[in-house]
């Protein structure tokens, strides 16, 4: 979450990072997003204590957008917490699941559902872990956490116990992920800290629970850190923690928040990233035996530029300069720069942060969910971050969010405020997802605030540019096709992307993959890399549709945006 | 053999020159010579003392002067020992406890301290300061109050007051306290400065930036003014109050243009700019003014870096992480300099280098986690108070990086030669007093002074001859051998350090150089049969025996039939194996001179040999008749108490031998291994423990102390010694079969 200063000066001095703003090459001034979360029927209100006198009290709530009846519409599930005062008092909240009713509104489910109790939630991941053609839930606490297998029926069934995922710490990050290539997706769970809430760091009191001269809540440095879970997936409902064979048990207990899994390095193996908060991020390095070397320090991405270790909350990756490497971005804490690590290749990589100029804007803010996603669909990723602060005592509590349109030469600038009146308005964001809930071409975003209600924010006028959405299915490998890499020619734009279970800031986006291909009617070539080593390339494709890639298929299916004219291809 | 005589004439002289009439030290120097004359050698012992309490307690002021606390603490530690009553120093000790940061230390002197004056401002006031570094700022409140009332005029107490309610977040008496400061001592900038450091050290920061401005007000050009001011604006705004801050750096600089932390600071702030080319020279200043802090060094590393000067950041890195490695220092700001380092590497194409560097930092980015994370566990487990506060002292440089404040040249030069001086009158004091107690034969307290006296000065005339003699007489043989060394590298002619020491390494079996010794001793032809029979003792143990012979004839010669003689005879043959020969000896020798000592012990030795042992323990008993000190013989004849079966005989025997020595393995060993097996494994343990410590080279004595750790249920300690002992077994037999 973040770098307290205590009386460390120097800290302070070390992490400030001030610059000129850059300049900016403004984007379309017809695209706003607009919070249309009431007239949705969104009444989520995510719950916490007004004081946040507990740091547990300031660190959730995720959000995911997944199809979980395969209608072809992106349901929402927001994830809710307790306070300490409530668990004192047996009371409990209720996360939700919002079924997206495919004409701008949505249903609360979750009863029917039967995922509204979780107790202490924090994050969520999405992913199909028995192949069944339907997306199951993992869903973090503090305490338990747990494993929903979708029925496919509208329901959910709490399958933890069986499954052995449970991992009864503080959890935070989770993501599916298909670490051996087995077609079965494994499980990686960050875990935060060691805490207890029967024996509660006293308020104000001790060397990291002073925040600028004011008394705060306690932590995360200086508190007992909870190690990190590596499940296996055993084919058969269960799995089996490998944490510490594998090699990612962490220890030392550093404090885990986001996760993404990706191969880093192209070696055809998926590995997996851990933002750490204050304390060095890890890049764990799959061998390919079933375990993995640390390399955070090695490949760059453990502190940034200074060595300094930071307050890193969110992650995403992006191929922001079309180099066809992932770039790496995470969100961090305020009087601390939100960090841009440029892909050198073969796993090495450096802070850009400055150079790319989304450093200074975010030094006061505290930066949560994040993502690499092309808003305008102009065929280069752009950048939201979601802020809020942690502590309520200070006046900058609420803070606005930012989206960095990309320049397309390397640098971004902040032009959140000309999107709409949201991004003007100053709240407690925590978890954001991404995907294009009315399927009209262009990303959409759901954020879930601390403390307070939900929003959704539609896109509109980003699909005046075109696009495509492209669904993968595995076989060999597991059924959504996560850890497939992309690969959309349009004409001289060259774009990769990922399948990721997980990023942002304890979220799930959008398993389909967008890319903008701006004003391109007709999409060259789409390459995709399973997990298997499989390659499906689709040539010719028309833009403005969602196209349904199965592994040793090829093309399966194509879909038309709605209200968007689609160009070249075969009729919807 | 007598001792060197007294060098307190010398000392006299040194105090005389040092000291003026009026000094208590002088007086009690002069006043132990004069007793020492007039043969009131127990007056003349109390000075003594009285000079040692002195000197120590100057020596300790000398100490924190030179901010050496660990050396001041053991100084003024000793001084309260031959004062334990004298109210000053027992602040000064615990002052020194403050000043090392032991502040839980400092509280029993203090208390003492109060307890003998109840109207020490002193006392109280260090009280209320060290409460306040424990985070007990009601007890601390409570004590400087006190202070006050006693002396209300007294700027610093008043001032730690107001800190303390700060502490308590109770503004309005803090500032009530700060008024009427500046009410007695006039509004000046010095104070406010100082009130604003009290308010930013306890959090209230908007309250200190108005105290800076005040400052300010009162005099623009006021030192370090307009520093804390920038400093207060980044403490309590961030980034937002950058450019202000800097500014304010740059006003201080105008007045104060060699100022380290202005540049320093304004240097940062240009680096955070990313204004590469202003931070530089400043940071490149700030190194000139401060060579030995690493600090600057560090960021210099940051700035080269970004500017693609990597041999240069190397070399300020490097720089950095020798002058101070510490991992605590400047939260953990080590372990980040070697990322750089390792990052400059990497550009500069040494990449085994630079990984090398990476892990180093990765390490100590992990374990500067642990430390915090233990910090905290101790705060919250033992429910301590926090101890990391900060007592920013009126007149002391800025907290966040250390100013180099050591004295001037003179100053250093003044301390050093108190310290020599002081030294000199403690190792003097120290030397007379051993010798008034060697006088009256108490050898053990005596051989104790003379080493005291030996590390204050180990120079001072005679010392170690004196102090070997007196280690020698108090059977303290290994205690005796390292002085009478260092007389003998002095001093190769000194013969009788020579016999000293020859028959200190008898003692300590060490025959090699017994005989060395003593064979040239025995060419000064000295008159002493001893020396001839200790020497031909040794070479009979060493199988030289043609020399031996030949020492034997010297030894005839000399003293004609003597019982040493047969006992040297009895030796030979016993070693030999002809032990009723040996036997005829002894007896002969008890025949020429029935209370020749030890011809009885030897005498119990060959019987235990032989396995007689009612003989050998009434030739023991024999041998403590007459000389009842002798604790070979006490120790011999509780072996053979407990070999037959008389245990409860053997423990008590062997207890009473361990109270005169205490550091006997063998008869910890014994007494362990007989309490064993009397079921008294808690007693054993303790014995065997100690035997294991102080002969750990010994399989049996592991054994035994296995078998007991398994009868107290300690299972793994039991194996572990066990297989300890399995070794050493294994390892002399191949040392004797090889």
């Amino acid at each position: 979450m973040f770098l307290k200063l205590g009386t460390g000066l120097l800290t302070l001095l070390g992490l400030l990072l001030f610059s000129v703003a850059g300049q900016t090459k403004a984007p379309a001034t017809e695209i706003h997003f607009t919070d249309i979360t009431e007239q949705a029927g969104i009444s989520f209100k995510h719950v916490s204590s007004p004081e946040k006198k507990y740091i547990v009290e300031s660190m959730s709530g995720g959000v995911a957008l997944f199809d979980y009846d395969n209608d072809g519409y992106l349901d929402i599930y927001l994830v809710n917490s307790l306070t300490v005062d409530l668990v004192r008092a047996k009371q409990k909240t209720r996360s939700l699941l919002y079924h997206n009713n495919g004409d701008g509104t949505f249903s609360d489910v979750t009863d029917k559902a039967g995922v509204g109790d979780i107790g202490w939630g924090m994050g969520v991941a999405i992913g199909d872990y028995d192949n069944d053609g339907f997306d199951d839930i993992y869903i973090t606490c503090l305490g338990p956490n747990h494993l929903l297998r979708n029925t496919g029926k509208g329901s959910f069934t709490d399958v933890t116990q069986r499954a052995g995922v449970a991992d009864p710490r503080w959890s935070a990050g989770a993501s599916f992920v298909d670490y051996d290539n087995d077609g079965k997706l494994d499980l990686f769970v960050s875990n935060y800290v060691d805490f207890d809430v029967n024996a509660l760091p006293e308020f104000g009191k001790g060397r990291s629970c002073q925040f600028k001269g004011i008394p705060v809540q306690c932590g995360p440095r200086g508190l007992k850190g909870a190690g990190d879970s590596l499940y296996h997936n055993n084919g058969d409902g269960t799995f089996t923690d490998v944490s510490k064979k594998a090699g990612v048990a962490d220890p030392d207990g550093y404090y885990g928040l986001g996760v993404i899994c990706s191969d880093f390095d192209e070696d055809g193996l998926v590995d997996i990233f851990v933002a750490n908060d204050s304390t060095p991020n890890f890049l764990y390095h799959n061998n390919g035996d079933g375990t993995f070397k640390e390399i955070g320090f090695a490949s760059g991405t453990a502190v940034n530029e200074n060595g300094s270790e930071q307050g890193s909350m969110g992650v995403t990756l992006g191929d922001y300069d079309h180099d066809q490497k992932l770039d790496l971005f995470i969100s961090n804490f305020d009087d601390d720069y939100n960090t841009l690590y440029h892909n050198d290749g073969k796993g090495s990589y450096t802070d850009v942060s400055y150079a790319a100029k989304i450093a200074a804007v975010s030094l006061p803010y505290v930066g949560w969910g994040a993502k690499f996603f092309d808003y305008d669909n102009d065929g280069w990723v752009d950048l939201l971050v979601v802020n809020g602060h942690v502590y309520p005592q200070l006046p900058t509590y609420r803070q606005r969010n930012f989206v960095h349109h990309n320049n397309q030469d390397g640098t971004f600038t902040e032009v959140g405020a000309q999107l709409g009146a949201s991004f003007a308005e100053k709240r407690t964001g925590r978890g954001a997802a991404f995907g294009d809930l009315d399927n009209d071409g262009d990303v959409d975003v759901v954020i879930n605030n601390l403390d307070g209600p939900a929003q959704v924010l539609r896109n509109d006028g980003g699909n005046v540019n075109n696009s495509i959405l492209i669904k993968t299915i595995g076989v060999k490998s597991n059924s959504d096709g996560i850890g497939a890499r992309v690969k959309v020619v349009a004409g001289s734009l060259t774009q990769i992307d990922e399948v990721h279970s997980g990023d942002s800031y304890l979220s799930q986006s959008d398993l389909r993959l967008h890319f903008g291909v701006e004003k391109a009617t007709k999409i060259d070539l789409v390459e995709v890399h399973w997990p298997s080593g499989a390659v499906d390339k689709v040539a010719g494709v028309g833009v403005n549709r969602i196209l349904t890639i199965k592994e040793g298929q090829g093309e399966v299916a194509q879909k038309n945006f709605k209200n968007v004219v689609p160009t070249v291809g075969k009729p919807n | 053999m007598r001792y060197f005589p007294s060098t307190f004439f010398s000392l006299l002289l040194l105090v005389s020159v040092f000291q003026s009439p009026q000094d208590s030290l002088r007086q009690h120097s002069e006043a132990a010579e004069a007793q020492r004359r007039a043969g009131e050698l127990a007056a003349a012992e109390r000075e003594y003392t009285a000079v040692l309490a002195e000197g120590y307690g100057k020596l300790g002021k000398v100490y924190s002067a030179e901010k050496k606390y660990q050396q001041a603490i053991e100084v003024l530690e000793s001084a309260t020992l031959y004062r334990p009553d004298s109210q000053e120093t027992l602040i000064d000790l615990a002052i020194a406890y403050f000043d090392a940061e032991q502040y839980e230390k400092a509280l029993p002197p203090l208390r003492r301290a109060v307890s003998a004056n109840p109207q020490s401002a002193g006392a109280h006031h260090m009280l209320g300061k060290s409460y306040f570094m424990l985070g007990d700022f009601a007890s601390s409140t409570a004590e400087l109050q006190t202070a006050l009332k006693i002396t209300p005029n007294d700027y610093d107490i008043a001032y730690t007051l107001g800190l303390a309610y700060l502490k308590q977040r109770q503004f309005a008496p803090a500032k009530q306290i700060y008024q009427s400061m500046l009410n007695q001592f006039g509004d000046r900038p010095q104070l406010r400065i100082v009130f604003g450091r009290a308010y930013r050290e306890t959090g209230f920061l908007a309250e200190a930036l108005e105290e800076f401005k005040k400052a300010v007000a009162l005099d623009p050009h006021f030192p370090r003014a307009h520093y804390y001011l920038g400093l207060t604006y980044l403490l309590k705004d961030g980034a937002a109050r950058l450019p202000d801050a800097g500014q304010e750096f740059k006003i201080e600089l105008e007045s104060h243009p060699e100022e380290f932390f202005a540049n320093y600071y304004l240097g940062i702030v240009y680096l955070i700019d990313r204004k590469w080319d202003l931070a530089i020279p400043l940071l490149e200043k700030a190194v000139r003014i401060q060579p030995a802090n690493s600090d600057p060094y560090f960021h210099l590393g940051q700035a080269y870096q970004a500017t693609g000067r990597y041999p240069e950041a190397i070399e300020v890195l490097r720089k950095s992480i020798a002058l101070n490695p510490e991992l605590s220092h400047n939260d953990y700001q080590v372990a980040t300099a070697h990322y750089r380092l390792g990052q400059s590497l990497i550009k500069n194409g040494q990449r085994e280098a630079a990984d090398k560097e990476l892990q180093q930092a990765a390490e100590l980015k992990s374990k500067s986690l642990k430390r915090d994370k233990e910090e905290n566990e101790l705060l919250n487990v033992a429910n301590l108070r926090e101890q990391n506060n900060k007592l920013p002292e009126m007149g002391a440089s800025e907290g966040v990086i250390a100013e180099s404040n050591s004295p001037d040249v003179r100053t250093a030069a003044d301390l050093q030669n108190g310290e020599l001086y002081y030294s000199k009158v403690i190792a003097t004091a120290h030397n007379e007093i051993a010798l008034l107690r060697a006088d009256r034969a108490d050898f053990k307290s005596a051989t104790e002074h003379f080493a005291l006296a030996a590390r204050w000065d180990s120079q001072l005339q005679g010392l170690n001859f004196n102090w070997g003699l007196a280690a020698f007489k108090a059977e303290m043989y290994k205690d005796a051998t390292s002085p009478l060394e260092k007389e003998l590298l002095a001093n190769s002619e000194n013969i009788q350090a020579k016999q000293l020491l020859g028959l200190s390494y008898f003692m300590l079996e060490n025959y090699a150089k017994t005989s060395e010794l003593l064979s040239d001793v025995i060419a000064a032809k000295p008159a002493n049969v001893g020396v001839y029979y200790t020497l031909a003792l040794s070479l009979i143990k060493e199988g030289k025996k043609e020399s031996a012979d030949r020492v034997i004839q010297q030894m005839v010669v000399l003293g004609g039939n003597t019982p040493e003689l047969h006992i040297l005879f009895a030796q030979a043959y016993e070693g030999e194996g002809e032990t009723s020969k040996a036997l005829e000896e002894l007896q002969l020798a008890l025949s020429l001179n029935s209370k020749t000592l030890m011809v009885h012990y030897y005498s119990g030795l060959v019987y235990v040999k032989l396995g007689k042992l009612a003989e050998a323990a009434k030739e023991f008993e024999s041998e403590l008749t007459l000389n009842p000190g002798n604790v070979q013989a006490k120790y011999n004849l509780g072996f053979v108490m407990l070999a037959e079966q008389n245990t409860a005989a053997g423990i008590k025997l062997l207890r009473e031998v361990l109270q005169v020595k205490p550091d006997f393995a063998d008869a910890h060993y014994e007494l362990g291994k007989a309490l064993l097996q009397k079921g008294d494994i808690k007693d054993a343990v303790a014995d065997l423990e100690l035997a294991v410590k102080l002969a750990p080279e010994k399989p049996y004595v592991h054994y035994q102390l296995g078998r007991a750790y398994l009868a107290a249920g300690r299972k793994t300690e039991g194996e572990i010694h066990l297989e300890i002992s399995r070794q050493l077994k294994a390892k002399e037999r191949l040392q004797t079969n090889p």
